[in-house]
Formats: C-alpha cells, sequence, structure tokens
C-alpha cells in the first residue's frame, strides 16, 4: 500500500513537472534548460515505468484544455470582422509553439514502442486537439466569413495581409482535418461547404450583372477579365485542386450559363471579320468544358467557302491555271492566319478549312464555278509555268516558294493520279523543247513528288531526267566523232517511260540531209547498245530551217515532216499533191493535214479552197512577216483538246489496272470477304487519289473472277475468296 | 574524463552530470549524433532557452555508467569510418554494469 502511493506520488510529481513545461511552451513562455532536459528524464520515467496510456491520456487532455481555452477565451470575444485575424493569429501561434514541444513529442514517439501503429503517433495530437476543439465548432462561420473576404477582394482592392490570413486559415483546415481524419474529413469539412458557398455566391452575382445592356462584346471582356482576377487570387490562397473547383464554379455561372446569349452575336462578328471581338470570344468559350465551338466552326466555314469560290469562279485566259492557284493561295493563306491569330490555332478549325478547299476542288463545284480545267490539271499547268520561267534568277527561291504553293494545294486536289498524269506529259514537253530554266527545280520537285505521290512515279519521272541528261552526252559524243554538215541534237528516250507512244509515229521518207544523219546515228548509237531498237519520232522533232529567199532572212521551226514537205520546193516552185506523196511516200490523209498547215502559214499556197489529192502547190513568192523566228506548229488547238482527253482515257486505263492490284492484295491477305466489305476496303485505299464508284470496283472484280484470281463461294454468291 | 565544466553557452562541448554529481565532459557533436535523447535535448532549433545549454544533470544514471557511456562514444568516434565491421575490435562491457547500462542505452536512445 505504502509502497503503492510512493509510487503514484513520483508519477504524479514527475507528470506535474512535464505538465508544466508543456504548459509554458504553449502559452509562448520561456522554459528554462534544467527543466527542459528534466522533462526528458520525466517522459523516460512515465513511459517507461507507467503503463501505455498513462501519458498518452495526459497530453491529450492537457492539449485540449489549453486550445478550449483559446476558444472560449480570445475567439468568442471578438466580433465576426476581426475573426478570421485573430483565428490567424492564434494558429500560427499555435503552430510555431508546438514546434519547440517537437522534441518532447518525437521522444515520446521513439520511447512508445506499442502506440506508434495503434494509436497514433504524439505529433498529431497537437493537431487532433487543434480540430476537434477548436476548428469543428467553429468551421461553418470560418467557412462563410473566408468566402465573403474572397469575394471582396475579388471585387475591390488586394490586400497582401488578407491573403496571408486567408492563405493561413486554409491551411489550418487543411492540416488539422487531414492529420485527424484524412482527406475525406478535409473534403467534407472544408472544401465541400466552401465551394457550394462560393458556388452560390457567383450565382448570384453573375444573375445581377445586366447582360442586356452591357452587350454580348463588352461582357466577355469582363467576364475574361474576373476570371484571371480570380484565378490569380485564389491560387495565392488555396490548393491546386481547389482553385480548379472554384474556377470551374466562376465558369459554370459566368461563361457556360451565359454562353447561347454571347453566340447570339456570332453570326456576325465572323462575317464582318470583327478579328479583335472574334479573339475575345474564342477565349471566352475555350473556358467552358465539352464545347466544341460548333457555332463559331460554321459561320467560319460559310465566311471561308464563300470567299474562296467567289476568287475562283469565273476566271478565264491563258494562264487561267496561274490566277486560279494564285487565288487559292491567297484565300487559303489569309484564312489560315485568322486561326493562326484568332482561334488559337486550334486544328479542329484547320479541319474545317481543309474540307472547305476540299470540296471546292470537286468536279462539281469547279464546274458551277465555270471553271475550264479540273483542279488537277490546273495545279500540273501550274507547276509547268513556273519551272519554264526563265526571267527568275534565284534557282532555290523558286523551288521553295513553288515547294510551298505545291504542298499546301496538293492535299486538296480531286483525284491526284490525273494530277500525276498531267505533270509526267508537261515535264516531258519541257525537256524535249528544252524550255526547262535548270535542272535543279525539277529534281527537288521531284523529290516532292515521291514524298507524296509514291516511289514508282518518282521513278518514271527520274529516269525521264537521266534520259536528258544521257541524251546531252550522247549529243556530244555524237557530233565530236562525226561530220554531219548540219547542227544536231539527239534526246533518246526509254520507251514505256515516257508518256508519249512509238504506236502513232508518221510513216515517210525522210530528206536525203536528215536520212543521212539518222544512219550516222543508228550506226554510232547500236555500238553502244546493240539490243536497244530506236524508233524515230519525226512529229516530236523541230527543225531550224534558214529561209534566205526573201529580203528579210527567217528562220522557220517546223517538225521533219514539215520540213520535207518545204525542201522539195528547194529546186522547183510548184508541186502537185501526187509527186509530193512520190518522194515522201506517205498516206494521203497525213500528207494532207501536214500540207495544210504549211498553207495556213502561209509559206505555200495552194491551187484548191481545201488541200485535197487533186491540188497543187506553189512557193509563195510574197511571205511576209513581222518577226524573224517563225513557229509553225504541228498541231492545231484542236489537236490539243483531243490530246488531253487522250489523257483522261491513259488514266482511266490506269485506274482499272489500280483497282484490280488493290483488290488483289485485300483479298491475299482476307481470303474470304463479302461483296460489300470488299467494296468498303477498296473505296478506303484509294481514297486520295481517284474516287472508286462501287459500280467500276464491281466491273473489276468480275474481270478478276473470270481471269481465275478470285472466285464466288459455292454456297454464298456475296462472298468472294482468294484463289491462291 | 572528469575535468571542470564550462559554464557559457554556445561552446563545443557538453557537460554530462551523473547523479552523484560527476561531470563529464564530452564533444557536443559526438554526444547529440549518437544519442538520440541528447540530441532531442539540444535541439536549438526550436527552443527558447534560459541559461546555458551545456550542463545536462542525468539523475538516474550512476557514474560508472556515465563513464562507460563515454567511452563508448568515443569508441564509436574512432572507428565511424572503418569499411569493414571485422578490424572493429569489441567494446568489453563488464558483467556488473550491464543491465545499468543496458537502461542507460534505452535512455539516452543509443
Amino acid at each position: 500500500m505504502y509502497s503503492g502511493n510512493l509510487e503514484m506520488a513520483v508519477r504524479d510529481a514527475k507528470w506535474r513537472q512535464l505538465e508544466l513545461v508543456i504548459n509554458n511552451i504553449l502559452n509562448s513562455k520561456s522554459v528554462s534548460l534544467p527543466n527542459w532536459l528534466q522533462s526528458f528524464e520525466s517522459i523516460y520515467h512515465l513511459s517507461v515505468q507507467e503503463d501505455e496510456d498513462f501519458l498518452r491520456k495526459k497530453v491529450i487532455v492537457t492539449l485540449e484544455r489549453f486550445v478550449k481555452q483559446l476558444s472560449k477565451g480570445h475567439l468568442s470575444s471578438t466580433s465576426l470582422e476581426t475573426l478570421l485575424s485573430t483565428y490567424s493569429t492564434l494558429w500560427c501561434q499555435y503552430r510555431e509553439n508546438c514546434n519547440c514541444m517537437r522534441p518532447l513529442l518525437l521522444y515520446m514517439d521513439n520511447l512508445d514502442v506499442n502506440g506508434k501503429t495503434a494509436l497514433g503517433s504524439f505529433q498529431k495530437l497537437e493537431l487532433k486537439a487543434w480540430q476537434t476543439e477548436l476548428l469543428q465548432p467553429m468551421a461553418a462561420d470560418i467557412v462563410r466569413l473566408l468566402i465573403s473576404k474572397i469575394l471582396t477582394n475579388q471585387r475591390d482592392e488586394i490586400d497582401n495581409t488578407s491573403i496571408q490570413i486567408m492563405r493561413e486559415v486554409g491551411f489550418s483546415f487543411e492540416r488539422a482535418f487531414q492529420i485527424s481524419g484524412g482527406n475525406q474529413a478535409y473534403r467534407e469539412n472544408f472544401e465541400m461547404p466552401f465551394l457550394e458557398g462560393m458556388s452560390e455566391c457567383y450565382r448570384k452575382e453573375s444573375s445581377e450583372i445586366k447582360v442586356e445592356e452591357l452587350g454580348a462584346v463588352k461582357y466577355v471582356e469582363k467576364a475574361l477579365a474576373m476570371i484571371q482576377a480570380n484565378i490569380d487570387l485564389t491560387s495565392r490562397i488555396l490548393n491546386e485542386g481547389l482553385v480548379e473547383e472554384v474556377k470551374s464554379a466562376f465558369v459554370q455561372h459566368y461563361f457556360t450559363d451565359k454562353k447561347d446569349w454571347v453566340l447570339s452575336e456570332c453570326d456576325q462578328m465572323v462575317a464582318e471579320e470583327r478579328n479583335n471581338e472574334l479573339e475575345s470570344l474564342y477565349k471566352f468559350l475555350k473556358y467552358i468544358p465539352n464545347y466544341d465551338f460548333e457555332e463559331l466552326k460554321s459561320n467560319f466555314k460559310n465566311l471561308v467557302e464563300k470567299n474562296l469560290i467567289a476568287s475562283i469562279t469565273n476566271l478565264k485566259g491563258q494562264d487561267v491555271h496561274m490566277k486560279f492557284i494564285n487565288n487559292l493561295l491567297e484565300c487559303h493563306i489569309k484564312y489560315r492566319n485568322m486561326i493562326r491569330e484568332i482561334f488559337d490555332d486550334d486544328n479542329s478549325f484547320v479541319t474545317v478549312l481543309d474540307k472547305v478547299f476540299v470540296r471546292a476542288m470537286k468536279k462539281n463545284t469547279m464546274k458551277e464555278a465555270n471553271i475550264p480545267l479540273t483542279s488537277a490539271e490546273m495545279l500540273a499547268r501550274y507547276c509547268d509555268s513556273i519551272l519554264r520561267e526563265k526571267d527568275m534568277p534565284d534557282n532555290i527561291k523558286v523551288f521553295q516558294e513553288l515547294s510551298y504553293s505545291f504542298k499546301t494545294v496538293f492535299p486538296y486536289i480531286y483525284e491526284s493520279d490525273v494530277f500525276e498524269k498531267f505533270y509526267a506529259q508537261l515535264m516531258s514537253g519541257r525537256l524535249i523543247q528544252n524550255s526547262v530554266r535548270s535542272m535543279e527545280p525539277e529534281e527537288e520537285m521531284v523529290k516532292l513528288l515521291q514524298q507524296e505521290c509514291g516511289s514508282e512515279y518518282a521513278k518514271k519521272l527520274t529516269t525521264m531526267l537521266t534520259d536528258n541528261k544521257l541524251s546531252s552526252d550522247l549529243t556530244n559524243e555524237f557530233t565530236q566523232t562525226n561530220v554531219i554538215g548540219i547542227k544536231f541534237t539527239i534526246k533518246v528516250s526509254t520507251n514505256a517511260v515516257w508518256p508519249m507512244s512509238d504506236k502513232n509515229v508518221l510513216k515517210f521518207t525522210p530528206p536525203n540531209v536528215i536520212e543521212n544523219v539518222m544512219h550516222q546515228f543508228e550506226k554510232f548509237y547500236l555500238r553502244k547498245h546493240n539490243d536497244h531498237k530506236l524508233t524515230w519520232m519525226h512529229h516530236f522533232s523541230p527543225c531550224e530551217l534558214w529561209i534566205n529567199i526573201y529580203e528579210k532572212r527567217y528562220i522557220a521551226t517546223m517538225n521533219t515532216f514539215l520540213l520535207a514537205i518545204l525542201l522539195l520546193f528547194q529546186d522547183r516552185d510548184q508541186i502537185s499533191f501526187n509527186e509530193v506523196n512520190t518522194f515522201l511516200n506517205t498516206d494521203e490523209n497525213t500528207l494532207a493535214r501536214h500540207v495544210a498547215i504549211l498553207v495556213d502559214s502561209k509559206f505555200l499556197k495552194s491551187d484548191t479552197k481545201e488541200v485535197s489529192a487533186a491540188s497543187t502547190f506553189k512557193f509563195n513568192a510574197g511571205y511576209k512577216n513581222k518577226k524573224t523566228i517563225v513557229i509553225i506548229p504541228a498541231a492545231s488547238k484542236r489537236v490539243t483538246l483531243k490530246e488531253n482527253s487522250k489523257i483522261i482515257k491513259t488514266v482511266e486505263a490506269d485506274r482499272k489496272g489500280f483497282l484490280q492490284t488493290v483488290i488483289v492484295r485485300v483479298m491475299k491477305k482476307q481470303k474470304e470477304m463479302c461483296h460489300n466489305d470488299l467494296i468498303a476496303e477498296v473505296i478506303s485505299k484509294t481514297e486520295g487519289r481517284f474516287s472508286a464508284s462501287a459500280s467500276m470496283i464491281k466491273k473489276e472484280i468480275e474481270s478478276l473472277i473470270e481471269r481465275e484470281y478470285l472466285s464466288r463461294k459455292p454456297d454464298n454468291k456475296n462472298v468472294y475468296l482468294y484463289i491462291a | 574524463m572528469a575535468q571542470a565544466a564550462e559554464n557559457n553557452g554556445d561552446a563545443d562541448f557538453v557537460t554530462l552530470v551523473s547523479s552523484e554529481g560527476k561531470e563529464f565532459v564530452v564533444d557536443r557533436k559526438i554526444a547529440t549524433t549518437y544519442s538520440k535523447t541528447l540530441g532531442l535535448m539540444l535541439d536549438r532549433s526550436c527552443l527558447r532557452f534560459e541559461g546555458d545549454s551545456n550542463k545536462i544533470h542525468l539523475s538516474g544514471l550512476s557514474s560508472r555508467v556515465l563513464e562507460y557511456v563515454c567511452k563508448y562514444f568515443e569508441h564509436k568516434r574512432i572507428y565511424k569510418n572503418c569499411p569493414s565491421v571485422d578490424i572493429i575490435p569489441e567494446f568489453d562491457v563488464p558483467l556488473e554494469h550491464a543491465l545499468d547500462l543496458l537502461l542507460a542505452a534505452h535512455l539516452l536512445d543509443c
């Protein structure tokens, strides 16, 4: 009994000593060193030599008593106005003091073997006391005051001390609730009521703004300024997650709810291209969640479409292709910049722009706009003109500009395979006529086309360029090693690569002069490549004839056939049709056509109106022409248009082959496919190149079935099987 | 090891006083590093002290025991940078003091 009492007395004494030290610290009073050090011994004694809960319970009681006294004392006597600042000061002081107590509590934790796992560390006790005794009862009031303080600060001046106070208040909630109750308690007791309060205030305030008086434009500006201020303020006070949620509440009431009204003026803003207002409007709409700018986009689409169609309608003239492409580029640049500057380079707007351009390039739209050529042909001719242009000095710049134009326009072209055909045709024309201004841009263009159109196509073009280069080497070698008598250049082109066929070659007897050179060259060439076969394309070969008969010397360029006819007049003035044919030995229609050209050019005179087998021709002694250099074209305009339609026919033939390749490739992979799926797959594979119709594909499927690449499934006629 | 105590604040040494009044002067850094409790007691980052912070009365420890504690600090300091454990000689503790030393170790957490 006695010893029991003695032990209790010792225990109580030790506790009293410790309690004194703790209370002194809490009350911001200083502690003497011996007392401080002694408290460690007391702690040791109490934790080790008594039962575990004694110390813990005593500490909890002490903390709670202190905090309760705070709340009853200071806080209840302050008015609401100063409540927040008083609270903040008390909180800061409490935090600081608890920090000073840390070594003691840490020591308690170190000695406390069981408690750490079950009851939580001693260090948390201080915050727990704060939460239960002080914060919890006053939470609602404090939150309310916090909200109103934030709103006042938003409306009026920002007060730095207020911000400090508000931040401390928020922080106290965070620490106190999280330590004791975890995130859930924090959210329930602080974040939710806070958000609800803020949201309610926003709702009320936003509904009080007289939006109609203000007007959409001014309201947008005001809202943008307000939300920025809001974010600035709250991010100085609250944690990140909460700032986001407050922003959402603000957006809900000030932005989303007013969206439809703000958009009422949208159509006009876009149509009149009021760029500044649109920029603000876009920024405004960007805050609204789950909104993809439908109204704005559709207005933009209409604007672009209207202006684009207007700029390409009714274009005519020799250089219609230049005007067309240039107008297209201008329009594109203008609206792409608009997207970049006003719509924050938003990709979905770029998609809208692209769609408008693609639609504009389609055959129907072009027809309606009275455009004579297809978009593919326009682009090909544009490239051709630029690559022929001899005035510009800077090769690299030429290519860069062309490359930009091409890369911009090409994706919109309807039926890219038509473009490929025209480009190859025009390029071969340039090479043959020596109208290429420089090889560099040509080669760079081929590289570019390789990226866009595939390496198979680019290989063809590269071969053409190589042939061209080899030809000039051949010419040099031949003329240096042989005596020819006339100025001669040769171009040898690989068959099937160049877009000319050797089927429609003119058959006739060339003049002696020409024939000699032909034989010499053939010997020379076949010695080098004895397995090659040469076909002479006289209709492409320009000959320069110097006519010295007249007062003025004329230099006439024409193809070999025409030359053959004219040379017959070297020793006679007059020849009949049949005589001409004896010399030339060709078919009558071709001869008639060509003589007609010479008559049109005024070098020859015919005694009949229409050239026929019964006509006789005289050399025109009175020929006069202002120009010295005369070009006699090999074909009339009618023929050029026929050539165009020939190209279209080749394109169609190519497409059939392409479709068959695609079908076979798809079936090889799938082995078995039903009709509709196959059609869909093939359409998707030909999408960029040209638009394949279901009936076209069906025809090719039938042809493949005939050639036994595919077969129909015996029990289901709609399914196709691949035959390996 | 028992020397005259120093009475000024912020010295590099602390004085550990045993229950019998004997004073042991130890390097402050060593004491606070190797005894967690002493480290907490002498934690200067948060407290306002009256008087100097150099003397610590450990009334629970006898001089004998305290002497061994100081020896232990010294032992640790000498061999603290040793690469392998095998080279370190054993720290001998006579049996009769072992229990007291154990309690002291618990108190001082070292």
